[in-house]
């Protein structure tokens, strides 16, 4: 399958912006902990061209030049610094909530899909809600009350990811519920619904990620976008909507402020695009393996 | 007189493994007036030739050889020049009635549309009014029912024959030169069959259209055309008056076709040939026949036969040169 | 419109209207898991810096001691009688401040989604036309960025550019402020303007309007676009618009007339999804231009952490899609005569 995903240059320009991104974010990612858990601050630093708390009224609203790759903020702190730091972080969100999504999703999905019913009524119902409302606005009404906290901003997101997903296996128990009836009841002895669950979880790894692949995108702007309005955010912690936002009170004269953020989410969200793009082609036989 | 000549026709399709060649090495004369019909099983490429006379393969073909009508090689024309020649000069009904009309304009709209083409055409100016009197006409003589309520209709409103009905008298409405069916009747009843194969035969007699039709069912194309056509993996095989290569078929394709033919005899032994026909991308060597041959010899395997002439019959197998 | 076409909405508002209960249920519920007793609600409704009488007041005001299910129940029948609460920040009832920035971010929405719409539907046919020429690869470029782009990304590039460098548009704010406002006659500040005839405001309005629907409109436009391609890639190769083009129709008649007109039908029904959308990018968007709309008074809800607010225009945006599905299911009826006329 990474042949089929190679062969392909926008695949392969997808697949390597979304590596770079993903290893980016494991290495700086558990250096972050580390200093926080050794209490040895340089250690979430050393990899960076800057201390992206390192504060200098003096160097504040720099242009990008040959030390400030991006320019500064208002507090003369590094941009590109501080982008990098924040990386890691939507890194973890995204992985978060899909992951939870697709088990989430995948547990009631079957379940609705085998029970049927009225059980089967209410998930549609249920999803059917999310499904119709803006992830975002659905966001904000849940995180809202739980004091927008970038721990509900977590759940707020779980918790409007999980439908799509639920919708994808319950389908695909529907599917399997049809063939296998009957070989499914000569097999006694072990529990038929532990059978469909390992059934259908094995064999929907390909599409599930294929299509998560394309979503970890989604959660990212939906994220971002969350950071730019405020919510999820933990300062003095640097996220990437939240310096836009800062950013926009800096224009139109110190431009970068607001600019290289957002770009930073557009070329990570494309290669996650392009990535699962080609992968779902793949997994659909449209291209040859 | 000759209307249209085929003259070293090749196929190519561009699919996401490879080109393959679908159509090889096709010459087909055609007689103003002449009804062929063209045999073969699924994938046997009757299809595409149909497609390919018409110009409207899909964008990932090519065409290499001649199809002259009238003089005019429209292998060599470009798209936009092609126009003028679609619907009076070749037109052509395709296999499933339901789907061949605009589900969203009503069926006197579509009929008006095909006539207007014709007298554009012709150089002729006439008012929208006498056009829909022409409408009408034709869909009397096609014995259509209460024809000014149907040119109100929406295609989906139709029954299945009806819609057939309807896309012929856009070709009565055309007059076209050459008319290709492919499979018209493939999706309808079989007493709907009936009727339309004999409104083919009308068409042919009142306007003294060619008819090139394609079916997998030879026992149709034996009471409709003068002519047959057999093809096999994207070749013709077979090509001489009906009632000799339906009486002394030569090539073994033919044979077993024939042999397949229900006679009504309670006794008979259906007979079915052997395997199914190759795909594109795996294609024997030698005659692409040759794995399912009873007739099959050594150069069988090793060559492919080309096309000779027999006492007016066109063959192509070994087991005549 | 057929009595089967009645039916078809009816229930299509019934379904949408169990929908936006059951949001309003999860919602409570999750709240209530959050602030288990009264109090701790009341402290939702007054905000942060609030006494302990205070908070016994509330609790009291608005029945948070009762079980969740009647809170639940008094909710929903206080939303039908039109009472979303009453704004702590302001002190002025919800429907009131809603009453007064839902329209203008109408204003904007509305001629976004449909522009959306429209150019998507053309963009997509000549990507599909064009398939796998440089046209094509240019469309899906294009589709690619603009989806890829976080809302405020593209609105802060508009503005650079088109505002600030070219100086071709206003950067910021719903109106010149120097000018007076016309009379007041609908909630529509457009309308209101083209009402009394006053043009220059109209004028304004207008010129600052531009830039956020553009920016509004490209949110959505890629994903349009795609499935406008792909919807004229299958069709492209059905059987009648083979027929068409045999007929002797030229090609440019059969792609934009009669395929196009078949494709775009699928993508009717998208045109609920593409509003929610249009609504999601519009809260960002606002808050760059400045454009003081339901987005301007979502940020402001959300930096105070105003649950009633939030709450309220949920409802009200779930309500917006609601109708958008409405309008979506008659066009979808008039477009597609198989829907509308069953034998």
């Amino acid at each position: 399958m990474l042949k089929a995903l190679i062969r392909d240059k926008a695949g392969l320009l997808g697949l390597i912006i979304v590596s770079l991104f993903l290893l980016w974010s494991l290495i700086q990612g558990i250096l972050e902990i580390l200093s926080s858990y050794l209490r040895k601050q340089y250690l979430g630093y050393i990899l960076l061209p800057h201390n992206p708390y390192q504060y200098n009224l003096q160097l504040a609203f720099h242009p990008p030049s040959s030390t400030f790759l991006l320019g500064t903020n208002a507090e003369g702190e590094d941009i590109f610094s501080r982008i990098l730091y924040a990386l890691p972080r939507d890194a973890f969100v995204a992985i978060v909530v899909v992951f939870s999504a697709i088990i989430i999703g995948g547990i009631l999905g079957i379940l609705a899909g085998y029970l049927g019913g009225i059980i089967d009524e209410i998930l549609m119902r249920v999803t059917d809600a999310f499904l119709s409302l803006p992830a975002l606005i659905l966001v904000i009404a849940i995180t809202v009350p739980l004091k927008a906290t970038f721990l509900a901003t977590i759940l707020g997101l779980a918790i409007v990811w999980w439908p799509t997903y639920a919708r994808f296996y319950r389908a695909q128990t529907l599917r399997i519920k049809n063939m296998d009836y009957i070989s499914a009841a000569k097999l006694s002895g072990v529990s038929r619904i532990s059978l469909f669950y390992r059934y259908i979880f094995l064999n929907s790894v390909d599409p599930v990620l294929a299509y998560a692949a394309l979503d970890f995108g989604n959660v990212i702007l939906t994220y971002s976008t969350l950071a730019f309005l405020g919510i999820g955010i933990t300062p003095p912690i640097p996220e990437l909507g939240e310096m836009a936002a800062n950013g926009v009170t800096g224009l139109p004269q110190y431009w970068w402020w607001a600019l290289f953020p957002g770009l930073t989410i557009l070329i990570i969200v494309i290669g996650f695009v392009l990535l699962g793009d080609r992968l779902q082609d793949v997994v659909a036989g449209r291209i040859a393996y | 007189m000759v209307l249209l000549q085929i003259r070293n026709l090749n196929v190519y399709y561009n699919t996401i493994i490879s080109w393959i060649k679908v159509l090889s090495d096709v010459n087909l004369d055609v007689e103003k007036g002449e009804i062929v019909g063209v045999v073969g099983e699924s994938g046997s490429g009757k299809s595409t030739l149909g497609h390919a006379i018409s110009r409207i393969l899909p964008p990932n073909a090519r065409i290499q050889g001649d199809i002259i009508i009238d003089g005019v090689n429209l292998a060599k024309l470009k798209d936009n020049e092609l126009q003028k020649y679609r619907g009076t000069w070749v037109f052509m009904i395709f296999q499933n009635p339901l789907n061949s009309l605009n589900p969203v304009k009503k069926v006197g709209h579509q009929l008006l549309e095909a006539v207007k083409i014709r007298y554009q055409r012709d150089g002729k100016k006439v008012e929208e009014e006498s056009l829909m009197k022409d409408v009408i006409e034709v869909l009397k003589d096609l014995r259509l029912p209460d024809p000014y309520s149907i040119i109100d209709r929406y295609p989906h409103q139709l029954s299945g024959g009806q819609v057939q009905r309807i896309v012929i008298s856009m070709a009565l409405l055309l007059k076209p030169k050459l008319l290709i069916t492919d499979e018209p009747t493939s999706a309808l009843d079989v007493t709907i069959q009936a009727q339309v194969v004999n409104l083919f035969k009308q068409l042919n007699k009142e306007i003294n259209t060619s008819i090139i039709f394609i079916t997998h069912d030879i026992s149709l194309a034996y009471v409709v055309s003068d002519r047959i056509v057999v093809m096999y993996a994207g070749r013709i095989m077979e090509d001489g008056k009906v009632e000799e290569v339906l009486k002394s078929p030569m090539h073994p394709y033919t044979q077993g076709l024939v042999a397949s033919i229900p006679t009504g005899d309670k006794n008979q032994k259906l007979t079915a040939i052997p395997s199914n026909p190759p795909s594109f991308f795996a294609l024997p060597t030698g005659c692409k026949f040759s794995n399912r041959c009873s007739k099959v010899f050594d150069v069988c395997r090793k060559k492919e036969p080309s096309i000779i002439e027999k006492n007016g019959r066109k063959i192509r197998c070994w087991l005549y040169e | 419109m057929s009595i089967n076409t009645v039916f078809f909405i009816i229930r299509r508002i019934i379904n949408a209207f169990i929908t936006l209960l059951l949001l309003i249920i999860l919602v409570f519920i999750m709240i209530h898991i959050i602030a288990p007793n009264p109090l701790a609600l009341a402290r939702l409704y007054t905000g942060p810096h609030a006494t302990y009488t205070e908070l016994e007041q509330v609790a009291k005001q608005y029945g948070l001691d009762q079980p969740l299910y009647i809170q639940i129940i008094n909710y929903i029948i206080n939303v039908l009688h039109g009472n979303l609460g009453i704004d702590p920040t302001y002190k002025v009832p919800v429907v009131t401040l809603i009453g007064k920035y839902l329209p203008r971010t109408l204003e904007l929405v509305i001629p976004a989604t449909i522009l959306s719409v429209v150019i998507g539907l053309f963009t997509g046919a000549i990507a599909a036309s064009n398939r796998n020429k440089p046209l094509d690869y240019l469309v899906r470029g294009v589709y690619l960025v603009t989806w890829a782009s976080p809302p405020f990304l593209i609105a802060v590039i508009l503005q650079l550019v088109i505002a600030y460098y070219l100086r071709l548009l206003p950067p910021t704010g719903t109106v010149n402020p120097v000018l007076t406002p016309p009379k007041p006659i609908t909630p529509f500040p457009l309308l209101n303007a083209m009402l009394a005839g006053d043009w220059p405001y109209f004028s304004s309005l207008v010129h600052h309007m531009v830039l956020p629907v553009i920016a509004i409109a490209l949110v959505s436009f890629g994903i349009v676009t795609r499935i406008a391609r792909a919807s004229m890639l299958d069709y492209m190769e059905s059987d009648f618009a083979k027929l068409s083009l045999m007929k002797g129709l030229s090609r440019r008649k059969v792609v934009y007339g009669v395929v196009l007109r078949n494709a775009s039908i699928p993508l009717v029904t998208l045109i609920a999804l593409l509003f929610g959308y249009s609504v999601a990018g519009a809260v960002v968007i606002e808050d760059i231009f400045q454009y003081h709309g339901m987005g301007y008074f979502i940020t402001q809800a959300i930096e105070s952490l105003d649950y009633t607010s939030i709450l309220g225009t949920t409802v009200i945006v779930g309500i917006a899609i609601i109708i958008a599905n409405l309008v979506a299911d008659i066009l979808y009826g008039v477009l597609d005569p198989r829907v509308r006329i069953v034998e």
